[in-house]
């Protein structure tokens, strides 16, 4: 972390998960040219004339095309938390909007800031009393530690088995070079150049297949997820928490309370998985509600199955049908809620009408008392049976910082399978391969931890019978 | 007890890391003593009469580059010389050389003559004496010697270079000899002395093959390996070498030799348990090899002449602590060997070292002012190894008594600079041999341009003298001339630059290409350095890069006396760690075992909490 100060680094800086609007926060030299590359100001002048310390409104460009509303705070050296160049972007919430705005940065050349990469950078310049520095290093303390937890988990799944496994064969193919050039004197064919090319070929499969398939964890999880999709106050939020037994949505009268994306974790059948509440389907004047929404229906391509809920009360909302219908997606289920505001006669009928339509099974629910509620339970664990199988037996968890150390490490080995290509008899050029080897391994000891000299040593020591 | 003289710098131990470390004592002015047993063991080969190898022939050129000595001995010494590694990238070329077993010590000695303020005294050190020290922190600080005989030598500052003296322990089969090399005696006091002073002891092992003699051998059933038509110099002070080069010979053991040797492991010291201490897994004896590798049907071994006149041929390959009737049985089983006439038995030996967790990147004890250590007392093993931590011993007691910041080479620097930061930061728990694969930047640190990196260096210290800075500089004009040349020159319509990177491009082309655009001649060694820069463009650039990343950290210096006990956000573990190795940059710090990122930043957090300086070079 040290050693990339005059690098720059994005992260979303507010509480994950919460609030109406979220920060994407940029430091380093050029935080501010990556900043205008995504910025469309009202005014369309670039952040790069304005001077520090100011507040400038406008767009923030995710893909091409579509924007978020936003307002980007410029903060120049040294003026600064960091005493570097910051811009923070403000804008949606929502915890996958802000996940695009912080790609697109890194798309652009920035960093994924490391837990505590901020708060160190604080203290570059500055000379800071003791008193200070120890309350900083607990805080980067805590940060590293919950990111190991974190990290931990997902370690335990399939990212960290592959990785590991490459990793290690990895080790195996850099020690045989090394000793191919520290122990030229003993009489052993360490490696072939025709077994290393193919074993490099191999790895560099495996990795790219590995980046193919992969799913990134900063987006979603493996979990299968199931979104609450309709118009605003038909009980979304009151459903996720009858559902989850949590209160984590906040659920009030006032319609389009919730205006970012909250998720929990729900039991399912035998399995778990992650509910996500939205954004009410409806119009509105309010820009940021409206951009809510956007991500409302772009999320809803990229979930496992969506759950209709629909207000009984209210046949107008049937609207909320024919905006699905525009959807390309997966399975439906229609959660009619609120039955205990009508009667059973009503109710049956209304039940009646949305099958007609012939979009997928409807359950009749009150997420108020709970009737109906284990139907509707049963209902998911079905439409999700095969989802949930095929989605953890095949996918594999990774993060950007994850992603982008595979990325380096399989460019490093397809140079070195490039200077292997012309070696016949001979590893000719063994002090390059192994320099790109030892790149690729630095790049994947970055998301397993670091393979040392010392064991590319013991490896050839255990192995060989080296020594004269 | 006698006075015997007052001295700047007393050297105990005339190996080759006591030599270095004496040179280039007595080179920057210092009063020096060098303390020997015999006179004319000065500079003696212990074990392989070889100079050089894969990393070791690297450190050979650098210690050249500074001015030392063994450069310029084995190439008036050596009697075959090999590039090892052709093959490869220059980048991991290394020179190597057999060595004249007599002749070596015999020009190091006259070398030696040279210098100015050096006198060479016979004697056993039997302790060294302290004093309190000036500075505040109740440390001792060395001030005597005293010999076996009373004499007595005061001394500003001390460098110990023991090697396999120190408490040395022969193991030959069940035989227990006390001596510090064949036909040696050990120095046993001293090891007291070292512990009455505080240091911790630990203790190591190497072993020898035997030597047998050169016309009990049968040449027919051996294989030829024949040296360099053209030698490679070590030393760039060096012309030409001009001696006959001899051949050496290779022959392999077989199922024969290794069922006696099965056979009779209760009789094998590294078996019994008579032996204790930890060897070198790089260099294990015949034994271990036969027992470990149980499905290798044969070991190669290599037979080295010791010298022109010499009848001695060193088994290398085959060191070995079995007892003496073994080792004839064994070897007699060995194609060429049936009849071969064994003039010293192999055999092992034990020695105290001082394992480095006590010791400053200085090469000075953290423990006794002004007491340096090199060589095997720091757990390495080789005579390179030994003599590179002696130029860095000699120069650091000069540097401590002028009061003047530590010499400190890089990681990226050189290979010395890696293996004395390799031994304070993972202090070693086997003799510890440099390899090239230890070097991250090894790209850069090759042994072509060990002159263009040290030598600059040498010359700020005032270990470089004018003839060899001179020549450097005539080498850095030359190459300067080749590189404007190379820019706008063309050849078959490529641009030179281009055309000098293809694989097969020798100095012979570059010259006879040269030659069509200047009536200008070029010597072989600048144009060769043009060429293998030219060769490793672009890898040399992205090697820079993580060179800059290292070397922000390693700008970044710790205080010595820094408390980690006062930094809680550091897990228990790292600040044991810490405060045992006691880390001189943040860098260092990284680089210590067992401690993580995390570790690295809190730390950095306090330092800047301390208003940190940025290190002096």
């Amino acid at each position: 972390m040290l050693d990339r100060l005059d690098e720059t680094i994005v992260a979303i800086s507010s509480a994950p998960g919460f609030g109406v609007l979220g920060i994407v926060r940029l430091s380093g030299p050029k935080a501010i040219t990556i900043a205008d590359c995504m910025a469309a100001t009202d005014t369309g002048e670039p952040l790069a004339g304005r001077p520090g310390s100011t507040r400038v409104s406008g767009n923030v460009q995710i893909d091409d095309g579509a924007g978020l509303p936003a307002a980007f705070y410029l903060f120049r050296a040294p003026h600064s938390y960091t005493r570097q160049d910051i811009v923070e972007i403000h804008t949606v919430g929502s915890p996958a909007a802000l996940d695009l705005v912080r790609r697109k940065a890194i798309e652009l050349g920035a960093l994924a800031a490391g837990p505590g990469e901020f708060t160190a950078r604080a203290f570059l310049s500055g000379a800071m009393d003791l008193a200070s520095a120890e309350a900083v290093a607990g805080m980067i303390r805590a940060q590293t530690d919950t990111q190991l937890r974190a990290s931990r988990r997902m370690m335990d799944g399939t990212l960290a088995k592959h990785i590991t496994e490459v990793r290690n064969e990895l080790a195996e193919l850099l020690a045989l070079v090394e000793a191919d050039i520290d122990f030229a004197e003993e009489p052993i064919e360490f490696i072939t150049p025709e077994v290393l090319r193919r074993r490099l070929g191999e790895i560099t499969e495996r990795l790219q297949r590995l980046l193919r398939t992969a799913t990134s964890v900063e987006r979603f999880d493996v979990v299968p997820h199931i979104l609450l999709f309709g118009p605003p106050n038909a009980g979304k939020s009151s459903l996720m928490n009858r559902l989850s037994g949590t209160n984590r949505a906040i659920c009030a009268a006032a319609s389009g309370t919730t205006r970012d994306i909250l998720s929990a974790p729900v039991r399912i059948g035998r399995g778990e998985a992650i509910l996500l509440d939205t954004a009410g389907v409806s119009r509105s004047e309010d820009e940021i509600i409206a951009a809510a929404r956007a991500m409302t229906m772009s999320t809803a391509e990229r979930v496992d199955l969506i759950c209709i809920v629909f207000d009984l009360a209210k046949p107008d909302d049937e609207h909320v049908f024919d905006t699905v219908g525009s959807l390309d997606t997966g399975r439906l289920i229609i959660a009619a809620n609120k039955c205990d505001l009508v009667s059973a006669d009503q109710a049956r009928q209304i039940g009646e009408r949305l099958r007609s339509r012939g979009l997928g099974p409807v359950c009749l629910v009150s997420a108020l008392n709970g009737m109906g509620i284990d139907a509707l339970r049963n209902v998911l664990a079905e439409a999700l049976g095969s989802t949930m199988t095929t989605t953890l037996g095949e996918s594999v968890l990774i993060s950007d910082r994850q992603g982008a150390a595979v990325n380096e490490a399989s460019e490093a080995i397809k140079r070195a399978a490039c200077l292997s290509e012309a070696a016949r008899e001979t590893i000719d050029c063994a002090d390059l391969m192994a320099f790109e080897l030892r790149e690729a391994l630095d790049a994947l000891g970055s998301v397993t931890g670091e393979v040392t000299t010392e064991d590319l040593l013991s490896q050839v020591f255990a192995n060989f019978c080296i020594g004269k | 007890m006698t006075l015997a003289g007052h001295y700047d710098v007393v050297v105990i131990g005339g190996g080759h890391a006591g030599i270095e470390a004496a040179w280039m004592a007595s080179k920057l002015g210092a009063d020096t003593a060098l303390i020997t047993m015999r006179y004319h063991a000065i500079g003696r080969m212990s074990c392989n009469p070889a100079i050089g190898g894969l990393g070791k022939g690297q450190i050979v050129r650098e210690i050249d580059a500074l001015g030392g000595l063994m450069g310029m001995a084995i190439d008036r010494a050596g009697i075959q010389f090999r590039m090892l590694n052709r093959s490869k990238g220059p980048a991991v070329w290394a020179p190597r050389a057999q060595a004249d077993r007599h002749e070596y010590p015999k020009v190091m000695q006259s070398l030696l003559a040279e210098a100015r303020s050096l006198d060479i005294i016979e004697g056993t050190v039997e302790a060294i004496s302290t004093k309190a020290s000036s500075d505040s922190g109740g440390r001792r600080r060395v001030c005597s010697v005293t010999l076996q005989d009373g004499r007595v030598l005061k001394a500003r500052a001390i460098i110990l270079t023991t090697g396999t003296f120190l408490s040395g322990l022969m193991h030959c089969g069940l035989e227990k000899t006390e001596g510090g090399r064949l036909g040696e005696p050990a120095a046993v006091g001293l090891s007291a002395s070292l512990r009455g002073l505080g240091l911790e002891l630990g203790r190591l092992k190497t072993g020898t093959p035997p030597r047998v003699h050169r016309d009990s051998i049968d040449y027919d059933l051996c294989e030829i390996q024949p040296g360099d038509e053209v030698p490679t110099l070590f030393s760039s002070m060096t012309d030409a070498i001009t001696q006959r080069q001899i051949n050496c010979w290779i022959t392999w053991t077989n199922d024969r030799a290794h069922q006696h040797i099965l056979a009779n492991l209760d009789r094998a010291p590294l078996y019994t348990g008579q032996i204790e201490s930890t060897g070198p897994r790089y260099c294990p004896s015949i034994e271990d090899k036969v027992v470990r590798f149980a499905d290798k049907p044969r070991h190669q071994i290599f037979l080295e002449p010791e010298g022109y006149d010499n009848e001695r041929v060193y088994c290398n390959g085959i060191s070995t602590s079995l007892p003496k009737d073994v080792q004839e049985a064994m070897v007699h089983e060995v194609p060429g060997l049936r009849h071969a006439k064994i003039l010293q038995y192999g055999y092992a030996i034990e020695y105290d070292f001082v394992p480095t967790h006590q010791t400053k990147t200085s090469l000075e004890s953290k423990l006794v002012e002004g007491l340096f250590l090199a060589g095997q007392i720091n757990g390495t093993s080789g005579y390179e190894e030994a003599a590179g931590q002696g130029v860095v011993a000699g120069i650091n007691a000069v540097r401590s008594l002028n009061g003047d910041e530590p010499f400190v080479l890089g990681r990226d620097e050189a290979y010395i600079g890696v293996m004395i930061d390799d031994l304070i930061t993972k202090p070693p728990v086997e003799p510890y041999r440099m390899f090239t694969s230890r070097a991250e930047y090894r790209l850069r640190l090759r042994a072509d341009n060990a002159d263009q990196r040290l030598t600059p260096i040498g010359r700020a210290l005032g270990t470089v003298d004018n003839r060899r800075w001179e020549r450097y500089q005539r080498k850095r004009q030359a190459m300067a001339a080749i590189e404007a040349l190379c820019d706008p020159g063309r050849i078959n319509g490529m641009p030179l630059r281009t055309w000098i990177r293809r694989p097969n491009a020798d100095v012979a082309d570059f010259a006879a290409a040269l030659a069509r655009l200047t009536d200008q001649t070029f010597c072989a060694d600048a144009l060769w350095q043009v060429l293998v820069d030219a060769k490793y463009s672009g890898y040399v650039e992205r090697q820079a890069q993580q060179i800059e990343r290292f070397r922000r950290l390693e700008s970044l210096s710790i205080p010595e006396h820094i408390d980690y006990a006062a930094m809680p956000e550091l897990r228990l573990e790292a600040r044991e760690r810490l405060a045992r190795v006691a880390p001189r940059t943040l860098g260092q710090a990284a680089r210590v075992s067992g401690i993580n990122p995390a570790d690295v930043t809190i730390l950095w957090v306090y330092l800047s909490g301390r208003r940190l300086v940025p290190r002096a070079r």
